[in-house]
Order: C-alpha cells, then sequence, then structure tokens
C-alpha cells in the first residue's frame, strides 16, 4: 500500500517528547512542587502543540493511507522495525490522548491525590502518554505490544500509589488480569509471525500474508487476540476488573482509563486482529456481537444496582463499550466508523462523567449515592454540567454520545456478506433496549444526586462549608475543553467521520467494502 | 406553553402536508419516501419466467419514484427473463427496475442523454438498474377527510355541550355521575390514572427491573464472575506454595544442595591424591586417559 512520509519526525517527536520532560523532572529536587508541576504541564502543551501541528499536516484527501511514515531497523534479529504511521483511524485517538493528558494535568494542578508528591504523580502521565500515543501510531507488532504494556506500569503505580482504600487489590488485579490477557495476545503474535513465514512482524506485511493462513489456524490464533483486546476493553465476561480499577484509581486515573486506555483494545481489533485475519474475523463476529450485547444489557443493570456513583459510570463504560464492540462485530464500513465515533465520544464523556464524580468525591468526602442530594443547589454550575454529561451518556442526539450509540445499533440491521442477518438483527433490538436502561440509570443517578435538598449532614454550618463550593477555575479549563468538543462532535460529527471513513474502508478491504 | 407550542408545531406540518391542495404539497410523503438505489442489474433476484408480478411504468402512475420511461434492461443479461422483447419491466415483487438507459420501443420520450426524472437522479447508471420499492399512496378524498372531520367537530360539540351543562348550569343527572354510575368510575378513575401508565411503568416495569434483577445481575457479577477471577488467584497461590514448599525446596533446591554435597564429598575423598608429587600426576594423567581411550574404543566397536 502507498504510504506518505512527509514530516515523518513530527509523530517520533510527538510520542517521546513526554520522556524528555520525565528527564527534565528528574533534575528538579522533589520539594519544588510547583516547578514540576510547571515543567510537566509545559511538556503537555509542547506535546499537544506537536499534535496540532500533525493535524495541520495532514492530508485529509488520503486519509486512508499511512501517513508521516518513518522506518528503521530496530531489532533485526527477531525482523521487528521501528514503523509508525498515522492514518484516519489512529488521527482521532492520538490526538485525544494528547488532549486528555494535558487536560487531566491542568487538573491535577490542585488536585494532587494523597499521598502526594507531584513529580512522581506528573511523571507517571507523562510516561503514560508516550505508551498511548506510541499504541496508536505502531505499525509494527512487536512496537505496538511494547507501547501497549508501558501503559500498564504507570498505571499500576498511580492506582496502587495514589488509589482509594482497596487500592493494593485493585492495582494487582488491573496489572496480572491485563497481564494474562497480553500473554495470549504475544502468543497469537508470534503464531501470525511464524505463520507467515517469519518474515516481518509489519503490520502490513501481515495484512498482506495473513489471508493465506489456513481457517482453523486463523481462528485459533484470532482467539488469543481476542483475549488480549477484550480484557482491554472490557468485553463481557473479561470485565471485573474494571469496576474495582476504576473506583479505587485516583480520578486523573480514571479519566485516563476511561479516556484512552479502554480504547486500546477496540483500536488493537480495528487496527490488527480484523484486518489480518478477516475470515476468523468472519467466524467470530457474531459471538463478538453476543458478547457485545451481553454486556450492554448487563453494564446497565451494573449501574441500575451501584450504590455508588464513580462504580455506576464505571459500569457504564462496559455498557458504552459494548455498542462499540456490536458496531465493530458487524463488520462494515458503517458500524465500524460508528465505533471508531463511539470510542473518541465515550473517551470525551466518560472522562467527563470520572472529573465531576472525582471533584464531588473531593468535596463531599463520599460518592455513595444515598448520601448525595440537591448538588444543584449546592453546586450549580457542577450540578448543571453533570446533567448535561449524563444527557450526553445516555445518547441524547445532538450530543456526541448519541454519534457512537445510534449509528451502531442501525448498523447490526445488515451486517457484512456472509454474516447471519437474523442474528444481528436480534442484537439489534437488544442493543436498542439497552438505550433505555442508559436512560434510566443516568437519569436516577441525576435525579438522586442532583435534585432535591442537600443532605443535612452537608448542610451549611455542619463542617464542610470550605469544601463545598462550586467549580473551580482549574475545573473550569480542564473541563471546557471537553464540553464544547461533546457539543461540536454532536452538532456536526461530520468532522470526524470523514477522517474515519476513508481508512475504515481500507481496513475492510477484505470484506468487499 | 406546552399546548401553544403543540398547536403551533401541528399547524406547521400541517401546511406542510396539506393533502388537499395537490402532490407536491405531500412534503412528508416525498422526505419519507424509501429513495431509489443504484444495483447491478445482476445481482437482483428476478423473477425467472414470468413468475411474478410483471409491472410496466407509464404515465398514469402517480407514484413519484417511478419513471415514465420504459425500460427494457435485462435485455441480453438476464437469459429467458425477457424473451418477446417486449418492452416490459420483470420486477421484483414490490420493486420497480429502471435501466439507465432506454431503449424506448414503446415510444416514450427517450432518456438519451436529456435530463430526466430517475428516482435515482444523477446516479442513474449506463449498466445496471435502478432499483425503486414500490409505493401506494392512497390518493386524497374529500368525503373521507370530511367524514373524520364531522366526527372531531362532533366530539367537540359534544365535550363543549356537556362542560355547558356540567360546570356552567350544574346539571344535577350529571353532577357526581362518575360516584354513582360504577361502569362510568371505573372509566373516570382509568382516565385521572392516565391509563395506567405510570403505574405500569413504576411500580411493575421499573420495579421488577431496577431492583431484582439488577441486583441478582451484580450479585452475579460479584460472585460469580469475580469469583472465577479471584479464584484464579488463590488457586495459583496456593499451587504456587505448594511448588516452592515441595518442587523448588524439595526438589530443584535439594538438586542443588545435594550437588554441593556430592562436591564436597568428592572433594574430601579426593583430598588424597593430592599429594603434591608429580609422578603421581603423571600416573594419574596416563590412567585417566587410558581409561577414556578404552571407553572410546568399547564405544567404537
Amino acid at each position: 500500500m502507498e504510504v506518505l512520509s512527509d514530516h515523518n519526525w513530527v509523530l517520533t517527536v510527538g510520542t517521546f517528547l513526554p520522556l524528555v520532560g520525565v528527564l527534565i523532572m528528574l533534575f528538579i529536587p522533589k520539594a519544588e512542587e510547583a516547578l514540576t508541576k510547571s515543567v510537566a504541564i509545559a511538556t503537555a502543551v509542547a506535546t499537544l502543540a506537536v499534535g496540532v501541528y500533525t493535524l495541520t499536516q495532514f492530508n485529509y484527501g488520503k486519509a486512508g493511507q499511512m501517513q508521516f511514515v518513518a522506518q528503521h531497523d530496530w531489532i533485526t534479529v527477531i525482523k521487528s522495525s521501528y514503523s509508525i504511521g498515522l492514518d484516519g483511524i489512529s488521527l482521532p485517538l492520538y490526538f485525544l490522548s494528547m488532549v486528555i493528558t494535558l487536560l487531566v494535568m491542568i487538573y491535577s494542578w490542585d488536585h494532587v491525590p494523597s499521598p502526594g508528591n507531584p513529580k512522581a504523580f506528573f511523571s507517571l502521565m507523562l510516561i503514560l502518554q508516550t505508551g498511548m500515543a506510541g499504541t496508536f501510531i505502531a505499525r509494527d507488532l512487536i512496537l505496538f505490544f511494547v507501547f501497549f504494556e508501558l501503559v500498564l506500569l504507570p498505571m499500576y503505580f498511580m492506582i496502587g500509589v495514589w488509589g482509594g482504600e482497596n487500592r493494593q487489590y485493585a492495582s494487582l488485579k488491573f496489572f496480572l488480569y491485563t497481564m494474562f490477557g497480553s500473554a495470549l495476545m504475544l502468543v497469537a503474535f508470534l503464531a501470525l509471525f511464524y505463520k507467515t513465514g517469519a518474515e516481518s512482524f509489519s503490520i502490513q506485511f501481515l495484512i498482506d500474508n495473513g489471508m493465506n493462513i489456513s481457517r482453523t489456524t486463523q481462528i485459533w490464533i484470532f482467539a488469543g487476540m481476542f483475549v488480549g483486546f477484550a480484557v482491554k476493553v472490557p468485553m463481557f465476561p473479561f470485565h471485573t476488573w474494571l469496576p474495582d480499577a476504576h473506583t479505587q484509581a485516583p480520578t486523573q486515573g480514571s479519566v485516563i482509563l476511561a479516556a484512552i486506555l479502554l480504547k486500546l483494545g477496540t483500536y488493537g481489533f480495528v487496527r490488527i486482529a480484523i484486518p489480518v485475519l478477516p475470515e476468523a474475523a468472519k467466524a467470530w463476529a457474531p459471538y463478538i456481537g453476543l458478547l457485545a450485547v451481553i454486556g450492554i444489557i448487563y453494564g446497565a443493570l451494573g449501574c441500575l444496582a451501584q450504590t455508588d456513583m464513580k462504580r455506576l459510570i464505571a459500569f457504564s463504560s462496559v455498557a458504552h463499550m459494548g455498542y462499540v464492540m456490536l458496531g465493530i462485530s458487524t463488520l462494515t464500513s458503517f458500524g465500524m466508523n460508528a465505533a471508531m465515533f463511539g470510542m473518541v465520544a465515550h473517551g470525551l464523556i466518560t472522562g467527563m462523567l470520572f472529573f465531576l464524580a472525582g471533584s464531588v468525591k473531593e468535596r463531599y468526602h463520599t460518592l455513595e449515592i444515598k448520601r448525595l442530594s440537591g448538588l444543584l443547589i449546592q453546586m450549580p454550575k457542577l450540578g448543571w454540567i453533570l446533567g448535561f454529561c449524563a444527557m450526553a451518556s445516555l445518547g441524547l442526539p445532538g450530543l456526541a454520545g448519541f454519534w457512537g450509540e445510534f449509528p451502531a445499533i442501525l448498523s447490526a440491521y445488515s451486517p457484512a456478506a456472509g454474516l447471519s442477518e437474523v442474528t444481528f438483527r436480534v442484537y439489534m433490538v437488544i442493543a436498542a433496549v439497552g438505550t433505555v436502561f442508559a436512560a434510566a440509570y443516568l437519569l436516577w443517578l441525576y435525579q438522586r444526586t442532583a435534585f432535591g435538598e442537600p443532605n443535612p449532614e452537608f448542610a451549611a454550618g455542619h463542617g464542610h462549608d470550605e469544601d463545598i463550593h462550586d467549580v473551580n477555575k482549574f475545573e473550569w479549563m480542564a473541563w471546557t475543553p471537553l464540553l464544547i468538543a461533546i457539543v461540536v462532535f454532536g452538532v456536526m460529527p461530520n468532522i470526524m467521520f470523514k477522517v474515519l471513513d476513508p481508512a475504515v474502508a481500507v481496513t475492510l478491504k477484505a470484506f468487499g467494502g | 406553553m406546552p399546548l401553544i407550542i403543540l398547536a403551533t408545531l401541528a399547524i406547521g406540518s400541517g401546511f406542510l402536508n396539506a393533502a388537499p391542495f395537490g402532490e407536491k404539497w405531500e412534503n412528508f410523503k416525498k422526505w419519507v419516501e424509501p429513495r431509489a438505489e443504484v444495483v447491478s442489474a445482476t445481482g437482483i433476484p428476478l423473477p425467472i419466467g414470468g413468475a411474478g408480478e410483471v409491472r410496466i411504468a407509464s404515465d398514469e402512475s402517480t407514484d413519484t419514484t417511478v419513471v415514465a420511461e420504459t425500460e427494457t434492461m435485462v435485455e441480453g443479461q438476464g437469459e429467458g427473463v425477457l424473451a418477446d422483447g417486449e418492452p416490459k419491466m420483470a420486477a421484483a415483487p414490490g420493486s420497480e427496475l429502471m435501466s439507465g438507459e432506454a431503449t424506448d420501443e414503446s415510444g416514450h420520450e427517450s432518456a438519451h442523454g436529456a435530463a430526466h426524472e430517475s428516482p435515482c437522479g444523477t446516479e442513474t447508471p449506463t449498466a445496471g438498474v435502478c432499483l425503486a420499492p414500490q409505493l401506494h399512496h392512497a390518493p386524497f378524498k374529500w368525503s373521507k377527510a370530511a367524514m373524520s372531520m364531522i366526527i372531531v367537530f362532533a366530539g367537540m360539540l359534544l365535550s363543549w355541550l356537556l362542560c355547558i351543562q356540567l360546570y356552567e348550569k350544574k346539571n344535577k343527572a350529571l353532577v357526581g355521575l362518575t360516584k354513582r354510575n360504577k361502569l362510568l368510575g371505573a372509566g373516570y378513575s382509568l382516565l385521572i390514572n392516565k391509563y395506567y401508565l405510570d403505574v405500569l411503568y413504576e411500580n411493575i416495569i421499573v420495579r421488577s427491573i431496577a431492583h431484582p434483577i439488577s441486583k441478582g445481575a451484580y450479585w452475579f457479577n460479584q460472585n460469580i464472575l469475580d469469583g472465577i477471577v479471584n479464584g484464579a488467584g488463590v488457586v495459583s497461590k496456593t499451587v504456587a506454595g505448594w511448588v516452592y514448599r515441595n518442587v523448588d525446596q524439595g526438589v530443584v533446591d535439594g538438586a542443588v544442595n545435594g550437588a554441593g554435597s556430592a562436591a564436597q564429598g568428592a572433594g574430601s575423598a579426593l583430598q588424597p591424591i593430592q599429594s603434591g608429587k608429580v609422578n603421581q600426576y603423571g600416573a594419574l594423567l596416563f590412567g585417566t586417559a587410558a581409561i577414556g581411550a578404552l571407553v572410546l574404543v568399547i564405544i567404537n566397536s
């Protein structure tokens, strides 16, 4: 396939610049907290500037092709190369990771969770950024795997050190569960490598040669990748690490986890598993679709049963990622576009919801839904933002969430040739019922927390007056871009669809477009 | 206020779709009609041998998607579909096929090069056909419309009269009627409770889903699914502990320690031969070489 290699330094710089920031931070004494934070944020701003430059240099007319391609020998012994590039599928996620990291850092300026130590905390976020951006630009399986795993470590420490009461359990569960998936994924990568003649780990090479592998072998290799990616998404029944990790993680960790880390799994399906092994993808699609719709309903039911606001939002991720996976499982360009859009929309909206949960926790020192009420009276602005995000999350037309959810459901009406229409139409109906549940748990959450009179224990003069205040300036700075993006993508979804569509078409070439 | 909004919307939509003024006013009909799409001629299941309805699109059709050009597609590509050369259309039931290149045997206006009103618009292909669903709209009839309007006005009049009797004149026969008559009373409480739909939603659907089912699903999540995960953790830990105690410390480390002891034992056993006498070393060397050679000879023979 033809690739464009103009300006091929931008991706390398954009990906590794955060590490330079970490290097500088190493030389700053721990006590200089403000300086540490400033350097970290400056690094994130510089990274985002490179990201913006990437956006301006991206050739939108050729969004289906890999651009900014750089290729160097890396580990020649195992025929792995440092090969990076960006197309319409990776661009939104690559850029989103940079935006989210910066916003999370701005939010962290006055929200460093206990036990403090901003130097370590900000460094971990920068390392995390390198891992996330790298995963989205890797064009070589070994490189992909390295970045994919690089993400785990900072997140493990973020949860394990800055997390809630049960952080040790949650962080270890997150790490081991994901490692378990990665191990099977690596085995699948190796099998793929040997079955295509042990010539290259390049994804493009594997796409060109993967279809020659016998169907049975393809199905087994796909199974390995499936587990690896499904744990990360997470798909039912591999999701149980998620509520624990989200609930225990500090706000910043939850936001990054929801906004970007979950997308590594779905991105893996779209970028690697499906184009490389089209036959197996077809064989697996009905089962992926089944698990996706189970996830939708199951996640929603889980939400309805929650008594903790943060855990409820975590469970809603299971349901939302179910829509994304349903779109992917149709193997149609329509469904895949919807899924990619849904990934970004979910990143914006659920990221925002976790920010809000964090701020509520900071003010009330609890997230128990029963004890919270009357947020709109005590903090009208925050209450309104919560309402806005709840609406966006339940898929209200005109906001970003709608364009991920509704087309994904619609795409199940006519799946790719060779897939059972009846099966997918049943999925479509179930998924549509799921939207009702989504409205139910989100509005119920909103009703219980935001409406009514404030709980007497938090009323004025009960010792919480200092903590309970409306949105502060760092919160405004961190949240406004997300809120604007939710509206802009809701009103003009085409600005993203037109970037995604050509790349999706290339990805689905094996399925006849 | 909501009523005013509703009324405004109703009037607006009424004008958008004003049936009495003829087809071109019926905007909704145009908007919601299925669009024709271009498909490859071979991709359509055609009724072979005249099965199904053969429909000729003609001028008398009021259907907006129907093009008044006759279409003789399929000639020469679908064997046996059209044998007699008549400008007929083979159409799957419920669908209509139109070719872009009308051969125009029936005397209609030729479509060649001319801008024509095709449901496929400018997309009309030179090869392939245009597939549009067959639509039947009921034509507007004043008689039917008048009937429904009369019913509506009669209802309005009746309720107006009733209201005057009930609220203005306080007619004894009407006041408290719903309390005296059981049937009317039932109807009254059905209406005042909004057909019990809220009760259905709140007490039956929501209670049954929000409470027991979601609790059950969450229990399953925490105890079964997470139980498996935690169980896997506990089992691995137990297995690891057992392996460590018995295999690692017992067998593997035993072997290492054993090797150490063996080396120690061999060392002390061999101490006497380290005498420092060169000729003894020579003898040992020679003896070892001889044994080695012997072993080689035995193996090779």
